[in-house]
């Protein structure tokens, strides 16, 4: 008789539930995966970020402070540069021109472009301090000039004794005065202009009115050298100060875009260890209902059975 | 209580003297003869930017310092035979050096340069300098890279101080100084160095003279990590930038 004889017209036996050690098997597999699987995405997730800590303290940090320094010492050098170009002291001027030397060979400023600016801006510097020593020597020159222009001097008196000789006195004083070209160069026609009528008396006239044009050339060229350290310094400032502030946003933007990255990357975390503990809640309610039904029940009926066989 | 005393040894034990040795005093030897670096005042004190370093640094580290002028020849003997322990003279960080003593993270960046005549032609190549006489103090990176470099061309004088240097370009007995260029920038504004310049290009940033480190022992890692910790602090806590600001007009760090 075959088995299929045996059941004929009867239902069929009641399949077979597995044993109580396989089933306890099955779910602490399915535990330690589940566990595993939250325990390897958080893991990498706290990882990343403490990568990323680890990277910005050790690499974006010290990249931002030098990109700070760089922004400040570029900044001080733009001081300096102020300096050299107003100080009227020659040793004060001297000893910033070499403060700006050490300062544009700063390793910081390494081998960019940045450093081909500040090379550039320090060779100015170096034509200002030029510029100004020239000027003070012409200054030093217009002034000794001038001082014989003064009241009862030896040129002042032979100057007013030639006609317009009041007026030529007059110039003297405005050209020493004057700040800009336009006035300069008005007051200078003037004077060439009213000395060009004149035939000096004596060696004495001629000698003063040669001093007072040669005082008119000096303060035209001292103004000159003045406006050309002007427009260098002006340069030299601008291109340092843009270098300052692009540098000064470059490192604000550099640690913030790092901090944004690492903001995001714990805030993924955290959702993910929502997601997990929701996952693990869900996962533990569905364990204890499977656990409840598969081994607590069978467990308590085999006492139940066994309670009344005793 | 019997549990309280031990609990406390084992403490004691576990952490022994603290981060820094509070307590303990150090033996900081320095040259004497670098200014603005270090130089001896005219009590026969020892002054100078290396000094207040290295006394912020005790301060920091909470230990008491003794600072002791040293010549330069006898610094690194003087530290590998325990007669101090610290060596704070704007030292450069070197392969030979390091292979008998340990060094800290630097303390300030200068880079090496010429001084001399601003007039004269200074074509910075062996060529260039061939007959010339030029110095640097001996015993230094400078002067290893004079004798590299210019050896075979030029006059190479070494001299025992970067003082002697100086006055050796003074009195024109050599046509130009290799130093740092602070210890320059300090000499052109002497009297005696008025007449000069900063002359040629600076040596590379990567050549090992453009950092000044701390001097240990070898072996001493709790001292070097202290050190460094401490150098950290008083980056931080402003005492550095004050130090600096009284000696240079711009960071050197």
């Amino acid at each position: 008789m075959n088995k299929e004889n045996l059941y004929a017209g009867s239902p069929p036996p009641p399949r077979r539930k597995p044993g109580l050690v396989p089933t306890v098997v099955a779910y602490l597999i399915i535990s330690l995966i589940i566990f595993t699987t939250i325990g390897l995405v958080m893991s990498q997730s706290l990882a990343r970020i403490s990568n990323m800590a680890t990277n910005t303290r050790d690499a974006v940090l010290p990249e931002v402070f030098e990109k700070q320094r760089t922004a400040v010492n570029l900044e001080r050098l733009g001081r300096f540069a102020e300096t050299v170009y107003r100080a009227h002291d020659p040793q004060i001027r001297r000893e910033y021109k070499l403060a700006a030397r050490i300062l544009s060979q700063d390793s910081v400023f390494g081998e960019s472009e940045v450093n081909r600016q500040v090379m550039s801006a320090y060779r100015d510097i170096e034509k200002i301090s030029q510029l100004r020593y020239e000027q003070s020597l012409l200054h030093a020159h217009s002034s000794t000039i001038l001082f014989n222009f003064g009241p009862g001097k030896k040129f002042a008196q032979a100057l007013l004794e030639m006609e317009n000789g009041d007026r030529m006195a007059d110039l003297l004083f405005l050209v020493a005065k004057a700040r800009n070209a336009n006035t300069m160069h008005a007051l200078k026609s003037e004077f060439r202009q009213l000395s060009e009528n004149i035939h000096p008396a004596s060696p004495r006239q001629s000698k003063s009115l040669a001093q007072a044009l040669e005082f008119t050339r000096l303060r035209e060229l001292d103004l000159q050298l003045k406006n050309q350290c002007r427009d260098l310094w002006m340069g030299v400032n601008t291109n340092l100060e843009k270098m300052a502030n692009n540098l000064s946003i470059n490192a604000a933007t550099t640690a913030d875009s790092r901090f944004t990255n690492i903001a995001t990357e714990a805030d993924r975390a955290m959702y993910t260890g929502f997601l997990a503990i929701s996952v693990l809640t869900l996962a533990m309610g569905i364990l204890i209902f499977f656990a409840h039904r598969d081994i607590v029940i069978p467990i308590i009926r085999c006492v139940g059975r066994l309670d009344k066989i005793g | 209580m019997k549990y309280t005393c031990w609990f406390l040894l084992a403490l004691t034990l576990l952490f022994p003297g603290g981060p820094a040795r509070a307590g303990e005093s150090l033996r900081i030897a320095t040259e004497g003869a670098y200014p603005p670096f270090n130089d001896v005042d005219t009590n026969g004190n020892a002054i100078g930017f290396d000094v207040d370093i290295a006394q912020a640094l005790c301060a920091s580290m909470d230990v008491s310092c003794t600072v002791h002028i040293v010549k330069w020849d006898g610094l690194l003997p003087g530290l590998t035979a325990g007669e101090f322990d610290v060596i704070v003279a704007s030292m450069a960080k070197t392969p030979e050096r390091e292979k008998v003593v340990s060094f800290t993270n630097y303390y300030y960046r200068s880079r090496s340069t010429f001084a001399g005549d601003p007039n004269r032609k200074f074509l910075q190549t062996p060529e260039g300098l061939a007959g010339m006489a030029l110095a640097a103090q001996a015993d230094t990176v400078q002067a290893n890279y004079l004798t590299t470099n210019y050896g075979g061309s030029s006059k190479i004088v070494l001299i025992k101080t970067n003082k002697m240097a100086f006055e050796l370009l003074f009195r024109g007995q050599v046509d130009a100084v290799l130093s740092d260029s602070l210890t320059i920038f300090n000499f052109l504004q002497s009297e005696t160095g008025r007449q000069f310049d900063f002359v040629g290009t600076p040596l590379p940033a990567s050549d090992p003279s453009s950092e000044a480190c701390i001097a240990v022992r070898k072996g001493d890692t709790k001292l070097l990590k202290a050190l460094n910790s401490a150098l950290k602090n008083i980056r931080l806590n402003g005492t550095y930038e004050k130090i600096n600001r009284q000696y240079f007009p711009f960071a050197i760090y």
